[in-house]
This record gives C-alpha cells, structure tokens and sequence, in this order.
C-alpha cells in the first residue's frame, strides 16, 4: 500500500520541482488554463490513479510468489514427508531409465533444496507403508544416504491411500509450520486403488482434519509408452505332492500384459541346474506352459524324510524384469507311510476293508517296482490307543469301514489333522451314524459330511453312474482324461451313504444330486469322506481300472497336507517346525543358519517345545529361495514370491487420475519442471500474481498512452 | 537587387545578433539596410502624403504631362503646368511597445531588443531621407516622446533614447494608441513595434482610430519563437513579466489551447489589418532581422 503512494509522492515533488519562466504572453496562457483545467485535473487524477494502481498492483506482484494473502508462507520452515512407490513395475527399463531410479533422483534433489529449517520424513511405499525415519530429520546427508541404499522393487505393490495416511499421520508429529506430503510415483494404477473412491475420500478426510493442513503432490515419473512386460504369474506341480516316482508336470503361469504376442526365452532351473529352455510365444493375457522333471533319491537320502529342492523358472526379453524369476521350494517324497485302521481284518481280501487298500496303494503300477506309499495295516483296538505324535510318523490315515473309535483315537486324530494329516474316511455298512456325527460336530469337527442314512439301488434300475461336477479342478481329478466325460464309466453303485457336506466342504463326485466323495480342509490337514466302502456289494468301483489310480491319487491329494508350508508370500513370516524325537536332548541344537536369496547368512534362534524346535524369521522382502541349515540335518528349502501384483503396467487415465488428485487435494505434475512451478504457486498465489502483472502490464500501457494522449 | 547583408567585420552571425542586442554599429546597418533601396532609386518605400496646390507656370516642352491642368486647359485653352508645394520629407511616429512582455527572451535576443533595432534602423533610414520621425516608447502609458524631427542631431536623440529605455512592467497597448491617436493631428506614417500581447478588440479600436485620422499605419509584430510554439514539456512556472501573475502548470497539457488562443488573437489582428489597410509584418526574434526588414522593404517599394 505504501508503494501506492510513490506516485502521489511524486506527483507532489514534481510540483515542488518546476522550471521557472519569466513569461510575456501570459493572456493566452491565462485563457488555455482557464478553458482546459478541470479537464487537466480530471487526466492528471485519473493518471495518478492509473499510477497508483500500477504501483499496488506492481507490489502484488512482487509479492506474490512469496505471500498468501498478505502472509509470507514460503519462508515458513516445512516438514516434507517423501512418498517413494517401490511397486516393482517402477523397475521396469533400463538403468536409469527407470521409474525407480528416477524417483531417486528426483527425492535426492529434493533433499538437496531442502532449507536449514526444512525437514523430511522418507516413507517407502510398497504393502505396507515402512518410514525410514521414525521422526522428521534435518540431516540432509542421513537422508540423502538412505535414499541412495533404498532397494528398488521389493514390495510387490503400492497401497498409496495407505501410504498417504501414514504421512499425514507421520505430520501431526512436525512442528514445523508448514506441511507438504510429495509422492514419487510411475502412475500404474495398480497401488492407486482406482476401484476404491470411499478410500481415497478417507485419505482426504483425515487431511482435511489435521490442525495443519498439508499440500499434497504428485510427481510421476511415467516410463516410455513401448514398455511391455511378460510375467512369470506362478510355478506349481500339477501335482499337491511331488515324489520320485514319476516325472513332476510343473505348470508356469506366463502374464503377457500386451495386446500382442510376445516371443520370450523361458529357462527351467532345478536346484540351480538349468534342465532345459526354450523360446515360448506368449499371447497376449495368461499362458500356461509346462515343464516335466523327474527327481531322484540321491544316495545318502533317506527315504522316509524326503529332500528338499528348489525350481527356478527365469525368462527374459521384457521391459520388468523383477517379475522374470519365480523360485519354488519342493519338498520330494520318495516314501509315503500310510497308516490304514481296518473296521474289519479278514484274510480274505474282498471281505477285509483294508485289503483291496493295501493292494491298490502297494501295488506299484506307476511308480516303479516300488511302490510310493509304504502302507502299515493295523486294526483298530490296536489304533485306538494312538497318541497324535504317532500318527504324525504318517502322512495320511485311512479309516476303513470303523463303526466307532475310542476317545484318545479320536483326539488323536483332530490333533494330527489340525497339523497337517489327512485322514480318509472309507465308509461302510459297519459305520455308526450316531457317531460320525459327533465326528462331524454340526460342521465344526474335521468329518467333513453328516449322514442321512443309505441310499439304495433299486431292482429294475440302472445303477448308479457317479459323475465329478463340470469344471471341478483338483489334483485328484487330473488323473482322469480331460478329453473324456468325467465319469467314472464303469463303475456301478448300489448302496450308498448319502452325506451332507458341510458349509465348507467340497463334494467331487455324486451320485445324482447326492456327494459320493466329499474333502474339506481341517486345520493345516485335509478330511475326506467316501460314501461307498471297497467292497463289491456295494459297488463295481473296486473291480474297476479307475480304483487303483483314484485310490492313490486321493492319498497323494491327502498326503500333501503341509506342503505349501514351504510357499511363502513376501513378508510372510517363515516358520521352523522341526519335529526330532529321535535327537537327544544333549544334542538339540539351538540355533540355525537362514540363507537368504541374496546370499546373506543370518542366524535365527528357536526353542524346543517337546520334541519339536520352532523358529520364525521375519525378513521375507526378497523374492527367492531361502535355505535352512539345521545342524547334522538336510536342508530345508523355503520359496518366497511375488503374487501377481503389477505385471499389468496400466498407468492412470487422466481421468481416474484427475478424480483422485481431486478427491485428494493434490497437484499432479508430469516432471519435475511443472512440479516445482506447483510447489512456487502453493497457497493458490501464483495464478493470482500472473494475473496481477497482466494487468499492470496493461496499466502502465494505459497510463504511457493516456500520459502521451493528453500531453497532445 | 540583392538584400544587403549586415554581417559585422567578422563576418559572423552570431556577431550581428551581439551588436543589435547591444544596440550598436545601428548606423552602419541601417545605411546597409537602406542603402539597397534607396540609393539608386530616388525613391523611398515610404511615400509622402500632403502636396498642396501653389501656383501655375508655363508650359514648357519636356514638363511632365501629368501636371498639366487640363481643367484650365479646357476652359481657357491654356497650357499651365500646376506647382505644388510639396512636403518634402515625411512624418513618421515610431511607437516602441517597452512594456515587460517586451522583455521576454528565449534566445540571444529579446524581443524588445529586435524592436529597438527595427526602430533604430528605420529612424536612420528615415531621418536618412530627411523624413521628420518622432519616437514613442510606451509600457501602460506614454515613457517617453520625442516629436518628429529631421535633423541629425534628433536622430541621436531617438537613438539615445532607444538605448537608454528599458522595457517596464505593465502594457497598457490600446489606452497608448487611442491616446496617440487623438495626439498625433497630421497625418502621417505610424509603425507600431510590439508584441501586441493585449485585448485585440481594444487593439482594433485603436487602429481604427488611426485610420480614421488617415495615418498610414504598419505593424511590426515582434514574437519569440517560444511564444509561437510553446514547446514546454516539464513542469514550468511562468512568471509574468508584466506583474504578479503567476502560473504553475503542466505546459504540455495546455499547449493545443494556448496556441488556439494565440492563433485567434494573431488572426483577429491580422484580419482588422486587412480591413484597415494596414501592413501587418511579423518577425520572430530568433529570424535573421535585416532580413525580415529588408525583406519587408523590398514588398514595400513594390507597392
């Protein structure tokens, strides 16, 4: 305002600075003044005003990159809170040509501008929101460092509404006067949660509730349009349980986000062993392909425990290489021991409930001169005083045709299937309803079925055909030819348990509308029921060429109970349970060595609870194979990976991206020059000041022409 | 006839405009002035007026047959030849405006400065020619009054006197030439020397008080080249020359009007002028003065 006063000062001083003139003619000059003075003091008044106005507009404008409505925020000190996107398709590119890299760059510069009063906070983005710093620092050098050693592309996503909460409850910690969350981001849509408006307008409530209220900006550091990527979405076994009997399909799930059909080179690894590659034409969406290996027991091993070994899948020739490598820990069983408790031993096989079992699983029939399954028969007064620890020396247990069991056998068996076991339950014309339902608890206890009585054939009808529902897709089911009809063709049933699954449970196969076979999960173990016992008056199953196969893939189905123990998401915790009755108590061991996909070794602390050692490692952040070493044991094996996350390298329309930022708040820059003009025109200032200095440009038009016009 | 120059024996302008703002070497530019027109001519610009009818003579062979009375002629078939009486030089007033308006100087010389010198110079050439001159000098009323004389000695007089006058304060334009206008009973020739800078309709009264008394008026309207163009850009107090008057402006506002109002005032004169047959000559102060005089003397000798 005091500037408006420099043209009145002026104009003041001017009339006190004068040429003087001795004059003649004053007559004409005393008539021209007297004719043009109150023209002359409406021009000079409106040139003073035009002036004036100039000058408080000049001042304005001066001002306003550096005030808000007269205050001057810019010099206020301010906590900055960085927001780093470590999704991993930031890794996608070369080099510094990334997402990630350049982000880098960019938090590192803003950390270099920072002023003496400034302070940061670094949030890495990626599942889960980790600051690097517990408080605000002023320490450019501390920052700078723990951006510089920020491993890129750990974290499989963003969840940016989550991330944003953090900072700004981070801020309500500053004191400094002014706040400012900055995200550095590539804009795929992935971490945005563009489905989740109500999230967003959470985030922005919570802002807008701060006692300061802090300026959000968006820094996108979008990669080149012709980025593509193939990702490898998972590698399985076809099969739950892998053994050496037989070659192992391993299924490899390819992702190709394009429209197009790529050409990628897709490797094959076992225990770090390439077996085989190829070159695999990937169309556009999800691919499957497969590769068979067939793994051996080496000599030293024992049978009984199994070896542990890794899978490696890697491709190449896309723009993300993060997601090219998908490890997977197999746990390879070269002995299966079952247990089998007969409701009814007899000599003569058909009679006996367990000896078309034991023949079926015995008998090699694929898996070489040796048969997989190492059966154990016992009857069942000898079963019914089984503890679980017993039990746990079995991969399944198969209850055939039992009318009832004793108290202690029926702990047993929930602990054992709580575990890990499976338990298979073959019913028969012995079986006790009453009881089974007890077993079934109304759909809390591991019977997976409550019983309605039998179902019967009727004379003069066909008998029963069983059929698997349309679609089902399990391991059992595999071995059936997908080319043909699901049936089991010639099988022929004649009486029947009719069951009611529970809740949860899965029927796999009918008869009519009713479950003949029906598995449910119980604990970390599996439950199956069979309505039809193995005997020929109740069925043709037994005499059939499917018995035989179905019979031991159920129990490789069953068996598996625990296996992806060893699959890990990232960040899930990795849990030793190392069960050893058999190592004295002078020679358990305490600790035990982690190997991490990076090679590091780290030592981790367990305790012993019975004869079982436990142990947790935390640090699951990198994708790979881990390896345990347990003194005078084998090493166990443990994969971590990423789910299928980012492969899809979608960025944000402009329009999901503008209803975010303005849900949020936020300003949206595209690099680094326009975010730095948004960060100058904070407060809402800068518009204004262009504004201004228009419109004094066009003042000071004004005035020269009106100054020259009049002087005319 | 080529126009005399005035330069001064250095040959430089700047030299004659020092020596007619000193007023001297008058004498020596009015015989250049004159000298291109009278000597060779016989005749002067100025003509005579009153000849009265003395006697008759005989007609002789060789008498100009344009006074021959052919009245007589007719009447008494006599060929007589009129003599006259002649005046043999004119009267000539010359009126010197000394009022402080006079005064005003934006060059080397004042306006006031380029009227003495007019004024020398034609009383030089005047009394030169044996014509009586008076001079008058005159700010709000009458300063000083020398009646029209031929003699050398009247001539240093009006030269003094054009020296020694300076201009005063006041102008009192009209009220002089009425008054001069009753004083002055013979007819006779009247340069007027100024700037005019006053109530024109007074002026004009007065001017046709001369022409009613049969006078042959001229003109001489003395202006400096700022108070033509009124080229002022800056804050100016003007003073007044003539009084307490002052005016603090912005000259560049007022410039379009004042000089509207110096045109209609110029114009006013000018018209009167044509009306009343009289000369009317400007002259700027920063112009070369011999030239413009002898510029004018020259038209004058035409007509």
């Amino acid at each position: 305002m005091l500037l408006a006063g420099i043209p009145i000062l002026i104009h003041i001083l001017n009339r006190s600075r004068f040429h003087v003139e001795p004059w003649g003619a004053m007559m004409f000059l005393r008539d021209a003044v007297q004719v043009r003075s109150q023209r002359i003091r409406i021009e000079q008044i409106f040139l003073l005003a035009l002036r004036c106005l100039f000058f408080i507009l000049a001042a304005l404008a001066l001002a306003g990159p550096i005030s808000k409505l007269g205050k001057s925020q810019a010099d206020d000190a301010t906590t900055q809170v960085l927001i780093i996107d470590n999704s991993y398709s930031m890794q996608q590119g070369q080099g510094q040509d990334r997402p990630f890299e350049q982000a880098r760059e960019s938090a590192l510069g803003l950390i270099e501008n920072m002023r003496s009063k400034d302070s940061m906070l670094i949030i890495r983005a990626g599942n889960t929101p980790t600051a690097l710093f517990d408080r605000p620092s002023f320490d450019k050098r501390s920052l700078k460092a723990q951006v510089k050693g920020m491993e890129p592309g750990v974290e499989q996503t963003m969840d940016l509404p989550q991330a944003i909460d953090h900072a700004g409850y981070l801020l309500t910690k500053a004191r400094q006067p002014r706040h400012r969350i900055i995200v550095l981001t590539d804009g795929m849509e992935h971490g945005w949660q563009i489905d989740k408006t109500e999230r967003w307008q959470k985030s922005a409530d919570n802002l807008e509730l701060q006692k300061i209220k802090p300026y959000v900006y968006v820094l996108n550091h979008e990669p080149d349009d012709d980025m593509y990527n193939v990702a490898i979405q998972s590698v399985r076994p076809r099969t739950p349980l892998v053994d050496s009997f037989r070659d192992t399909d391993f299924l490899v799930e390819l992702y190709n986000d394009t429209p197009e059909q790529r050409k990628v080179s897709v490797s094959f690894y076992v225990d770090g062993q390439l077996k085989r590659d190829k070159v695999e034409r990937v169309p556009a969406g999800l691919h499957v392909l497969s590769f068979k290996h067939r793994f051996r027991l080496k000599s030293g091993e024992a049978a009984e425990e199994g070896s542990s070994h890794t899978v490696r899948v890697h491709i190449e020739d896309d723009d993300l290489i993060l997601d090219n490598d998908y490890s997977l820990a197999v746990k390879v069983r070269h002995s299966i021991p079952i247990l089998l408790i007969a409701g009814n031993t007899s000599s003569d096989v058909w009679e006996s409930d367990a000896g078309m079992l034991d023949l079926a699983l015995s008998s090699a029939g694929a898996y070489g001169d040796k048969g997989l399954f190492a059966i154990t028969a016992i009857g069942l007064s000898e079963a019914d005083e089984l503890t679980a620890d017993e039990l746990r020396g079995y991969r399944s247990v198969i209850l055939a045709n039992i009318p009832s069991f004793s108290r202690n056998l029926q702990f047993s068996l929930t602990q054992y299937c709580e575990k890990g076991g499976g338990i298979l339950s073959i019913l028969g014309q012995n079986c006790s309803p009453n009881f089974y339902q007890q077993l079934h608890d109304n759909g809390k206890g591991w019977f997976p079925v409550s019983l309605n009585g039998r179902g019967k054939w009727q004379a003069g009808n066909e008998p029963f055909h069983p059929r698997f529902p349309a679609g089902a897709a399990n391991g059992i089911l595999d071995i059936f030819d997908t080319s043909r009809e699901r049936v089991l063709r010639d099988v022929r049933v004649k009486e029947y348990w009719k069951m009611t699954p529970s809740a949860d449970a899965l029927p796999l196969a009918f008869i009519g509308e009713t479950p003949l076979l029906v598995t449910r999960r119980h604990g970390e173990g599996q439950s199956m029921a069979l309505g039809i016992p193995v005997k020929p008056s109740w069925s043709t199953f037994p005499m059939t060429q499917d018995f035989l196969p179905l019979m031991q893939n159920i129990m490789l189905y069953l068996s598996a109970g625990s296996m992806n123990r060893s699959q890990l998401a990232q960040n899930q915790p990795l849990s030793l349970s190392i069960s050893a009755p058999e190592i004295a108590a002078s020679n358990r061991w305490e600790t035990a060595q982690i190997i991490t996909p990076n090679g590091q070794s780290n030592e981790i602390r367990g305790e012993w609870i019975g004869d079982e050692w436990e142990a947790e490692w935390q640090n699951t952040v990198t994708a790979g194979v881990y390896r345990v070493d347990i003194p005078n044991r084998a090493p166990e094996h443990y994969s971590v990976s990423f789910a299928a996350g980012e492969s899809a390298l979608d960025p944000l329309e402009t329009t999901e991206r503008s209803e975010i930022t303005e849900t949020l708040g936020a300003t949206f820059a595209g690099n680094m020059r326009d975010f730095q003009q948004s960060m100058a025109d904070e407060g809402g200032i800068r518009e204004w000041w262009r504004w201004i200095i228009f419109f004094a440009v066009v003042l000071l038009c004004l005035e020269l022409f009106f100054g020259w016009r009049f002087s005319r | 006839m080529p126009l005399p120059t005035l330069r001064g024996r250095s040959g430089s302008a700047t030299l004659d405009r020092q020596n007619i703002a000193a007023f001297r070497r008058l004498e020596i530019y009015a015989r250049r002035v004159v000298e291109g027109f009278v000597t060779g001519q016989h005749k002067s610009p100025f003509k005579g007026f009153a000849i009265e009818f003395a006697e008759h003579r005989q007609y002789a062979p060789g008498d100009d047959l344009k006074h021959l009375d052919w009245k007589l002629l007719a009447k008494a078939n006599r060929s007589y030849i009129k003599q006259y009486e002649e005046d043999t030089s004119l009267r000539a007033h010359i009126l010197l405006d000394a009022s402080g308006s006079m005064g005003y100087k934006s060059g080397d010389l004042s306006k006031y400065e380029v009227g003495r010198f007019i004024a020398g110079v034609l009383s030089y050439m005047l009394v030169g020619q044996k014509d009586a001159t008076g001079l008058i000098t005159f700010t709000s009323k009458i300063e000083k009054y020398l009646p029209p004389r031929s003699t050398s000695k009247h001539l240093k007089n009006i030269i003094d006197t054009l020296q020694e006058t300076e201009t005063g304060a006041d102008t009192g334009l009209s009220e002089v030439m009425h008054n001069l206008a009753n004083r002055i009973k013979r007819r006779a020739l009247i340069v007027i020397i100024s700037d005019f800078f006053d109530d024109p309709e007074g002026l004009i009264l007065a001017l046709n008080h001369f022409a009613h008394r049969k006078h042959e008026v001229i003109l001489y309207q003395v202006l400096d080249r700022k108070e033509l163009d009124f080229p002022f850009r800056e804050m100016t107090r003007f003073e007044s020359l003539e009084g307490e008057e002052v005016i603090l402006t912005e000259p560049a506002r007022l410039k379009r009007e004042y000089k509207k109002q110096f045109e209609a005032h110029s114009l006013q004169i000018k018209e009167a002028c044509h009306r009343l047959r009289i000369d009317f000559v400007q002259m700027v102060s920063d112009e070369p003065v011999e030239r413009s005089l002898a510029k004018y003397l020259a038209f004058r000798l035409k007509h």
